[in-house]
């Protein structure tokens, strides 16, 4: 455990992941809480006392529907990650593992997602089902399958014919013990890889369907939707669009030093090197 | 008869079809071991020793490979065992050792835990108990701080060490058979004596027994009570070390002798049997070892020599064995 603090990228990458969730938890407390009335008198006003980051064409204070905005954003980005990450990687070691039929037809139904562009398919799920929060996370965390589940076929592949999968049969371990003993653990830092980097697709694609109109349903704001109101005005008021594209980049970046951080941690031979 | 065989394998046949063609690894092999007796399997690249071997865990993924014969484990044939009751006997009955220890160890799990593993797995322990009992088998494997050693990463040990932590994960149940397919082949010659004299070891306190696959004749005479010669997918010769050694009957057989390089003579150049192993996608008429074989006859190219039965236990696939010598 004292040798996690060691590393300086999980540390960095956490502190920032905390300050950005316990920022959008405690935004009843450092905002006014008032992130959907209109105030047209006081649009585009420049970051000053009373509005931080500046309000935007309605105004309505960007400080305060940014930290609303995070909840949507991050619990989207988390969700569809992670269910993207768990069924992306089960699919792909099962079919790997066990190959020929099994290993084709799921290949194939694959196959069939990854040649849709990921707003298509984002958008057939979102039509298909009812708009919630819950559509959403499907709808960005389905899309998001294949990218996990090819990495994990390809590494799974690779460890199956490694020896000591070999040695493990030879010993008496069953299909199930060997993918999760053997192989997830070894391809496990090629996920983090993945998942952090699909973090951030994540967030953005929340922001693509919600310009589109099938995001979260408004006047709730999230941060992809805080940057697309933003943009018509980039460059009258470039704090609504500006900050919002900050809060996204932090959280991305974040995330990437975390996962990066995780990984080698998880290597034994790199972990040595903190202690 | 039967009874005190511990392993017995009868007209195995094993065939990979690979592009089209069809790959005749073993080409009935017959051989069995009585408890405890170590037997010695000598043989080149590709003639079907380790394939032989494997089949007796049924590690030979069936389909793609075609598999006949048969193979009893203690009177009880294996060929129709489902995976469930296979997976009880690997690692708990027969356990196997590898050529490549650092290929085989789990990079990312400590040696402890590996060997816990089958511990876990065959005798139901709990994860304390288990390490403990991994210690006990690093002492016996003569891993110098066993206790600091069960938290190393494979990485962290050297080669020997890894074998040794291998061998530890294939005793650590007690099986009664141990198969090393080549266990020294990997690493340097002090280290191979050692790790020969420490399966010796083990195999007297324990009274396991061993199958010992090798392609040195050399590593393999010290060890073992008994010997079979593969060639080409088949066994052409056994019989007790001393004898084989003393007097090799089957003409391959003295060649693998002769090509053991000797501290006593002269001669500065290694003996090599001419030509090369055979193509196994078809199966020649005759003796497979005849177009290599320097005293090949036109019965050796065309009619298939038997098994036959010499005094001493010993048998012979060859067309002159008996006036060879």
């Amino acid at each position: 455990m004292k040798s996690i603090l060691k590393n300086k990228q999980i540390v960095i990458g956490g502190v920032l992941i905390l300050l950005i969730v316990l920022l959008v938890l405690l935004a009843p407390l450092i905002t006014s809480g008032d992130y959907s009335s209109v105030d047209l008198p006081n649009k585009h006003l420049a970051p000053g006392p009373g509005h931080p980051f500046g309000t935007d064409y309605y105004g309505r204070d960007v400080w305060t529907r940014i930290l609303y905005g995070g909840r949507i954003s991050l619990s989207v980005a988390v969700c569809a990650t992670l269910l993207a990450a768990v069924c992306g990687t089960l699919i792909g070691s099962v079919s790997a593992y066990f190959g020929g039929a099994v290993d084709f037809i799921i290949g194939r139904i694959m196959d069939v997602f990854m040649s849709f562009p990921m707003l298509l398919s984002s958008l057939i799920i979102g039509i298909i089902l009812k708009a919630s929060v819950r559509t959403m996370f499907l709808s960005i965390g389905i899309p998001c399958i294949p990218m996990f589940y090819r990495m994990t076929r390809s590494n799974t592949l690779s460890i199956r014919e490694r020896g000591f999968t070999k040695a493990a049969v030879s010993m008496g371990s069953g299909p199930m013990r060997i993918v999760l003993r053997h192989i997830l653990p070894n391809v496990l830092p090629h996920i983090l890889v993945v998942f952090s980097s699909a973090m951030g697709g994540c967030i953005l694609a929340e922001s693509s369907l919600g310009f589109l109109g099938f995001g979260i349903p408004q006047p709730t704001p999230s941060w992809g939707l805080v940057v697309n109101e933003g943009k018509s005005f980039m460059f009258q008021c470039p704090w609504t669009a500006g900050f919002a594209g900050l809060f996204i980049a932090l959280t991305v970046l974040g995330f990437n030093l975390l996962g990066d951080g995780i990984r080698d941690y998880l290597d034994p031979k790199i972990r040595n090197s903190y202690l | 008869m039967a009874e005190n065989k511990m392993l017995r394998i009868k007209d195995l046949r094993v065939v990979f079809p690979v592009g089209g063609k069809q790959i005749h690894a073993v080409n009935g092999v017959s051989v069995d071991l009585a408890p405890g007796e170590a037997l010695g399997v000598i043989g080149e690249s590709g003639c079907g020793k380790s394939v032989t071997f494997s089949s007796v865990l049924k590690l030979i993924q069936s389909p793609p490979a075609m598999i006949s014969g048969d193979i009893e484990l203690n009177g009880r044939s294996i060929m129709d065992l489902p995976e469930k009751e296979m997976q009880k006997i690997r690692g708990k009955e027969v356990s196997m050792i590898f050529q490549e220890p650092m290929r085989c160890l789990n990079p990312v799990e400590k040696i402890g835990v590996q060997i816990a593993e089958s511990l876990r797995l065959h005798e139901g322990m709990t994860m304390k108990q288990a390490l403990n009992r991994a210690v006990e088998l690093l002492k016996m494997v003569e891993m110098p701080d066993a206790e600091q050693r069960i938290g190393c990463y494979p990485h962290q040990l050297s080669g020997g060490l890894r074998q040794r932590a291998m061998i530890a994960i294939a005793l650590a149940c007690s099986p009664k058979l141990l198969i090393a397919d080549e266990p020294t082949t990997a690493l340097d010659v002090t280290i191979q004596s050692q790790i020969i004299r420490l399966i010796q070891k083990l195999r007297k306190e324990t009274g396991m027994g061993i199958v010992f696959i090798s392609h040195d004749m050399g590593v393999v005479a010290s060890l073992v009570d008994r010997i079979a010669v593969f060639y080409a997918g088949q066994i052409v010769e056994q019989g007790n070390t001393r004898d084989i050694f003393r007097n090799p009957l089957h003409p391959y057989t003295a060649g693998l002798i002769k090509c053991i390089p000797r501290l006593d003579t002269e001669s500065r150049r290694l003996y090599t049997i001419r030509g090369s192993t055979p193509n196994l996608t078809t199966i020649p008429e005759g003796c497979c070892f005849a177009p290599r074989c320097p005293y090949a006859t036109e019965t050796c190219r065309t009619v298939k020599p038997e098994q036959t039965a010499f005094p001493g236990g010993r048998s012979c696939a060859c067309h002159h064995a008996a006036s060879l010598n």
